[in-house]
C-alpha cells in the first residue's frame, strides 16, 4: 500500500516510467509501438532502405515490367518496370506526413475551440462555435474532404487542408464535453473566485485534465486520417504521380487485376499494417488511461 | 411527448447546419481558380461560347446573387444543369440515388445484424479461441479501408473464385421497369423473381465490402460493452437471484449493451455513404456516389452541391431514425429527453 | 428457536487477481448460523462483508477465486452443480445489494425484473403458474415493503424512482418468494438517515413475520444491537470477534471491537470520538501476524509473528487476539 501511494504522488518522470512499464506489459501495444517505430524509421530512411530508390520517381524500365514478386523485387514490379516495394517505402513518407500535419493543426485548434465553447457554455460564443461544428458535421467527413480536395487543385497540400478542415470538429466536440463537466469542478470554480483569467483557467486548469483522452484519440485517429488520405489518393486527389501514394497505387493496380495482383495486394497490405500499428498503440494508451482513472 | 420535441429541435438545427454547409461549399467552389464554363466546354470551344455559358450559368453575377439564385431554385427542386452530363442534375439524381440507397440499406442491414451477432458470439465465448479469432477478424475489419476491401473482394470472389458477380446491378439483358428505382424492390413488386435474385446477388459483394468496417466496429463495441456490463451490480444481482444464464445474457445483458452500438449507427450510415463514393466506382455501380466522385473530379459544381445536399439530407434522416431506435431501446432517453 | 444448523462456513478464503498481484481478501473466515438466527456482520468499509456475501452465493467477480467450505444445509455451495446452485439461489438464499441505484437494471421496468425473479423461483419449486399469478405475487411484495401505488411502480423504470423506493424494490425482490436465508448488505446505507431507519424497521418486521434467518452486514453498531442475536466483527478480511450480541456489547474484548465502540458518536455532547488511527490493511501484502496489529496500541512481538486464532472467551463468545485478557 505504501509503495503505491508513493507512486501516485510521484514526480512526472516517475509517472511516465510507470505508464511505460504498464504499456510494455500489454503485448499487443508493444507490437503496435514497434510497428509504428519501424514505419516511421522506414519513412525517414527511405532512400537507404528501398532497394531501388530511384523508382520513386519517373523511371521506365520496360525490360523488368510486370514481374511477379521475387527475391529481386519483393513485391513485384509495375507496368513501368518500377519496384513496387521501393515505391511503397517512399509512399510511407506522404502517408505519415499527412497524418502528422492534419493532426498537429486540427487537434490544437479543435481542442481550443471546444474548451472555449465549453467554458463559456450558454453564451453567444458557445452557440457560434457549436453551430460551426454542426455545419462541418452535417455530412460525413470523407465526403466533405473529397469535395473540398476536388474543388481545389489536386495535390498533397490541398488534400491535407481538406482533411484538416473536416477533422478539427471531432476534437472540438470532445473538448467541449469535457469542459462542460469540468466547469462544475471545484478547482475550476475556486480559480474563478480567485479571479483567474479565462485563458488561465482554460489552458492551465482544464487542458491538463483533458490531455489523456485527447492523446488517446489522436493515436487512434492517426489510423483513420491515413485511411481517409488513402481514399483521397485512391480517386487521384493527393500526391500526384510520379510520386507514389498508397491509394493511387491501389487504384492503378486495380486496372491490371487479376493477373498482376501484386500491384494492388501489397499497397493494400501496407495500409492495413500502418493503420493496425497505430490502432494497437492507441488501444494500449486507452487501456492505460482508463485503468489509471479507476485507481 | 418530450422525445418528439427533442428530435424536431435536432432536425431543425441539422437543416440550419446544412444551409450553412451549402454556403461554405458554394463560396469555396466560386473562389477557387478555374473556370467551370471553360471546363465544361473543353479547351477547343470558342471564347464566345464560353462567355455565353458563363452568362447562362449566372457565373458573371456577384456570388451572393448566385447563391440566392441557386438556393431559390433548389427549394423548387431544381439543382440546375450538370456540366458533366449536360442534363438536369435533378433528373440525374432521380436515376442514381435509388441505386445508392439500395446498396447502403443492404450494407447497413448486413453490418448491424452480423456486427452485433459477432460481438455477442465473441462475448459468449470470451477467452476461447473463437473469441480470439473473432477479435482478430474485427481488428482487420477496422483497419482496412472499404475501398481496399472492395478491390480485394473483387480479386478474390470475382476472379480467383468466381462465385459472385462483380460488376453492375444486374446481369446483362435483365432489368425491370422502375417503380422505386431499387431493382430488388421493383422486381419483387412486379413479381419478377429471377430478376430480384439476380439483382440481390449483384448487391452482395459491394454491400459486404461496404459493410466490413462498420460490422467490425459494431462487433467490437458490442463485445466491450457486454463485458463491461457483465460485472455491473444489476447483473450480479440477477445472477444471485438465480435467473438462468440464458435469460441474463440475452435479455438483461444484451439490451443495455446494444445501446452504445446503436448510438454509433447514425455515424456509420454516414460513413457508408462516404465509402460508397469509392466502392461504387470499383464495382461499376451506377449510383449517386459514383456520380458524385465523377462530378467532383470534373468540377461540376451544380452536381457536387446537389450530391452534398442530398447526402446531408439523408444523413439527417438517418440521425432521426437512430434517435428513435435508441429511444425505443433505452427508456432513459425516451422518458427523460426533455430534462 | 430450533437449533438446526442452516449455514456453516469453514475456512473461507477469497483471492482477487489484480494488476499489482494477488489480493488475499478473506482469510480463513469461519462462522455458522442456526435456523431463524439473526447474525450481524460488522466492520468498516472494505473489510470483506460484501465479498463474504458474494462468496456465499458464488457470484464473485471473474477475477476472484474462493476456497473453503460453505455448507448450506450440509451441501457445499462451492462444489454444487450449476442446477443445484441455481435452485439454491432461487429458493434458499437471497441477497439485498448495498447500492440500490446500481443494482436494478436501468432499461427494464421494475415489474419485468421482479417477475423474472418470481418466475425463476416458481419454476424451481415446480409450481404451475400463470403470468397473472406472478403479477399478483409481485404486487403483494411491493406493497409488503410499504411502497405506495404498487401498480404504478410495477410499470416504472428504476430511474423514475427515488433511492429509498429502489432500495425497497430490491428488498421486495429478495422476499417476494419465501427464502430461508436473507443476506442483507448494508441496506439503506447510501440513503439518508431517516429512510435508512425506515428500511431497517421494515426489514426487521419482515424477518419477524416470516421467521427467516438473516445475516445483516452493516457498520452501524446501534443497528446491530437492536436487531441481531449474534454479532460477528470483521477486520481486514478476518473475523476478529464473534459472540452473542448482549455478551459482545457487555464485554468487548478485541482491541478493534473496543475501538469501534469508542468511535460511536454520543448524543450527550461529549465531543467526537478520535477514530482509529492508521489505515485499512493492504490485501496485497497483509502483515504476517495479526492483521490489526499495525493499528493496535496493545501489540507486541507475538502479534507481529503469529496470527491469533479464534478462541473461546466466555459463553459462546470467541475472540482472535493474543491480548484478549487485557
Amino acid at each position: 500500500m505504501n509503495d503505491k501511494r508513493c507512486d501516485n504522488f510521484g514526480s512526472f518522470s516517475d509517472k511516465t516510467r510507470r505508464a511505460w512499464y504498464r504499456l510494455s506489459k500489454n503485448k499487443l501495444s508493444v507490437v503496435g509501438f514497434v510497428g509504428v517505430v519501424v514505419i516511421v524509421l522506414a519513412a525517414i530512411f527511405a532512400p537507404f532502405i528501398a532497394p531501388y530508390p530511384t523508382h520513386a520517381g519517373k523511371v521506365v524500365d520496360f525490360l523488368n515490367a510486370n514481374q511477379p514478386p521475387s527475391l529481386a523485387h519483393l513485391c513485384g514490379t509495375d507496368p513501368m518496370g518500377r519496384d513496387v516495394f521501393s515505391r511503397i517505402i517512399f509512399a510511407l513518407r506522404s502517408t505519415l506526413l499527412m497524418g502528422v500535419v492534419v493532426l498537429s493543426i486540427s487537434v490544437p485548434f479543435g481542442t481550443t475551440m471546444g474548451l472555449i465553447a465549453g467554458y463559456f457554455q450558454g453564451s453567444l460564443i458557445d452557440s457560434l462555435i457549436t453551430r460551426l461544428t454542426d455545419i462541418f458535421l452535417a455530412v460525413p467527413p470523407l465526403i466533405l474532404a473529397l469535395s473540398v480536395a476536388a474543388l481545389l487543385k489536386p495535390n498533397l497540400m490541398n488534400a491535407m487542408l481538406a482533411i484538416t478542415i473536416t477533422w478539427w470538429t471531432w476534437y472540438a466536440r470532445l473538448a467541449y464535453g469535457m469542459a462542460v463537466t469540468l466547469n462544475r469542478e471545484y478547482y475550476v470554480r475556486s480559480a474563478q473566485l480567485l479571479g483567474a483569467s479565462w485563458m488561465h483557467i482554460i489552458f492551465k486548469e482544464m487542458l491538463p485534465n483533458c490531455l489523456s483522452p485527447i492523446l488517446t484519440k489522436m493515436t487512434l485517429d492517426m489510423g483513420i486520417v491515413i485511411m481517409t488520405a488513402a481514399a483521397l489518393s485512391f480517386v487521384g486527389l493527393g500526391e500526384q504521380p510520379p510520386t507514389p501514394a498508397l491509394g493511387t497505387m491501389i487504384s492503378d493496380g486495380a486496372k491490371y487485376m487479376p493477373t498482376q495482383w501484386w500491384l494492388t495486394v501489397f499497397p493494400a497490405l501496407a495500409i492495413m499494417i500502418i493503420v493496425l500499428s497505430f490502432n494497437l498503440l492507441g488501444d494500449g494508451f486507452r487501456d492505460l488511461f482508463s485503468t489509471e482513472e479507476k485507481q | 411527448m418530450e422525445i418528439f420535441r427533442f428530435i424536431c429541435k435536432r432536425t431543425l438545427w441539422s437543416l440550419v447546419a446544412l444551409v450553412g454547409l451549402s454556403i461554405i461549399i458554394f463560396t469555396l467552389s466560386r473562389v477557387v481558380p478555374g473556370d467551370p464554363a471553360r471546363m465544361a466546354l473543353g479547351p477547343r470551344a470558342t471564347e464566345e461560347a464560353v462567355e455565353a455559358l458563363r452568362i447562362e450559368l449566372k457565373l458573371d453575377q456577384p456570388i451572393i446573387y448566385q447563391y440566392f439564385h441557386w438556393i431559390a431554385s433548389v427549394l423548387k427542386g431544381d439543382f440546375g444543369l450538370s456540366l458533366m452530363t449536360m442534363r438536369s442534375v435533378t433528373d440525374d439524381i432521380k436515376i442514381y440515388l435509388p441505386a445508392t440507397l439500395e446498396l447502403v440499406i443492404v450494407a447497413a442491414i448486413i453490418q448491424c445484424v452480423f456486427g452485433i451477432l459477432l460481438g455477442v458470439l465473441a462475448t459468449a465465448s470470451q477467452g476461447s479461441y473463437m473469441d480470439y479469432f473473432l477479435r482478430i477478424i474485427a481488428y482487420i475489419g477496422v483497419v482496412t479501408p472499404s475501398f481496399v476491401f472492395a478491390v480485394l473482394f473483387m480479386l478474390l470472389f470475382g476472379y480467383k473464385l468466381p462465385i459472385l458477380p462483380v460488376l453492375g446491378r444486374t446481369s446483362v439483358g435483365l432489368g425491370v421497369q422502375p417503380i422505386t428505382g431499387m431493382i430488388v424492390v421493383d422486381s419483387i413488386l412486379r413479381c419478377d423473381f429471377p430478376v430480384a435474385v439476380d439483382a440481390f446477388v449483384h448487391l452482395l459483394l459491394p454491400a459486404t465490402a461496404l459493410a466490413m468496417n462498420g460490422m467490425a466496429q459494431l462487433a467490437r463495441i458490442t463485445r466491450s460493452s457486454m463485458i463491461d456490463n457483465s460485472e455491473r451490480d444489476y447483473i450480479v444481482m440477477e445472477t444471485a437471484q438465480g435467473l438462468s444464464k440464458k435469460e441474463i445474457f440475452f435479455k438483461y445483458l444484451l439490451r443495455p449493451s446494444v445501446i452504445p452500438a446503436v448510438s454509433v449507427l447514425a455515424l456509420q450510415i454516414g460513413a457508408l455513404f462516404a465509402n460508397a463514393f469509392l466502392v461504387e466506382s470499383i464495382f461499376n455501380w451506377p449510383g449517386l456516389s459514383r456520380y458524385g466522385v465523377e462530378a467532383m473530379l470534373f468540377k461540376d459544381l451544380n452536381a457536387v452541391s446537389a450530391v452534398i445536399c442530398i447526402v446531408g439530407f439523408v444523413f439527417i434522416i438517418a440521425n432521426i431514425f437512430v434517435d428513435i431506435l435508441v429511444a425505443i431501446i433505452d427508456p432513459r432517453v425516451r422518458l427523460k429527453a426533455g430534462e | 428457536m430450533s437449533s438446526e444448523v442452516l449455514l456453516e462456513v469453514k475456512d473461507l478464503n477469497v483471492y482477487y487477481r489484480v494488476y499489482e498481484g494477488l489480493m488475499h481478501v478473506l482469510d480463513d473466515v469461519s462462522f455458522s448460523l442456526v435456523e431463524g438466527e439473526r447474525l450481524g456482520l460488522v466492520g468498516e468499509t472494505g473489510c470483506g462483508k460484501t465479498t463474504t456475501f458474494r462468496a456465499l452465493l458464488r457470484v464473485l467477480d471473474s477475477n476472484a477465486s474462493s476456497k473453503g467450505d460453505i455448507l448450506y444445509k450440509g451441501c457445499n455451495v462451492n462444489k454444487m452443480s450449476q442446477t443445484e446452485l441455481l435452485n439454491t439461489r432461487r429458493t434458499e438464499m437471497s441477497m439485498i445489494f448495498q447500492d440500490p441505484t446500481s443494482s436494478l437494471n436501468p432499461v427494464f421496468t421494475v415489474g419485468e425484473q421482479i417477475s423474472s425473479v418470481i418466475r425463476a423461483n416458481l419454476q424451481a419449486k415446480g409450481i404451475n403458474y400463470s403470468e397473472n399469478d406472478i403479477k399478483d405475487i409481485a404486487l403483494k411484495a411491493l406493497s409488503d415493503v410499504l411502497l405506495p401505488d404498487p401498480e404504478r411502480i410495477f410499470d416504472s423504470y428504476p430511474f423514475q424512482l427515488s433511492g429509498g423506493m429502489r432500495q425497497r424494490i430490491c428488498i421486495a425482490m429478495s422476499v417476494a418468494t419465501e427464502r430461508k436465508l436473507l443476506l442483507a448488505d448494508e441496506p439503506g446505507t447510501s440513503l439518508d438517515v431517516t429512510i435508512q431507519a425506515q428500511i431497517l424497521g421494515l426489514l426487521n418486521n419482515l424477518v419477524k413475520t416470516t421467521g427467516m434467518s438473516v445475516i445483516l452486514a452493516t457498520h452501524s453498531l446501534g443497528v446491530v444491537r437492536e436487531t441481531t442475536d449474534r454479532v460477528c466483527i470483521m477486520y481486514g478480511g478476518e473475523i476478529v470477534e464473534i459472540g452473542p450480541t448482549r455478551s459482545l456489547f457487555a464485554n468487548p474484548s478485541h482491541p478493534y471491537t473496543r475501538a469501534l465502540l469508542a468511535c460511536v458518536p454520543k448524543l450527550t455532547g461529549e465531543g467526537i470520538a478520535e477514530g482509529i488511527p492508521g489505515e485499512m490493511v493492504s490485501y496485497l501484502n497483509p502483515p504476517k501476524g495479526c492483521r490489526f496489529q499495525p493499528r493496535c496500541s496493545f501489540c507486541n512481538e507475538d502479534c507481529n509473528r503469529t496470527k491469533p486464532k479464534l478462541t473461546l472467551y466466555e459463553d459462546d463468545h470467541y475472540v482472535a487476539c493474543h491480548k484478549a485478557d487485557l
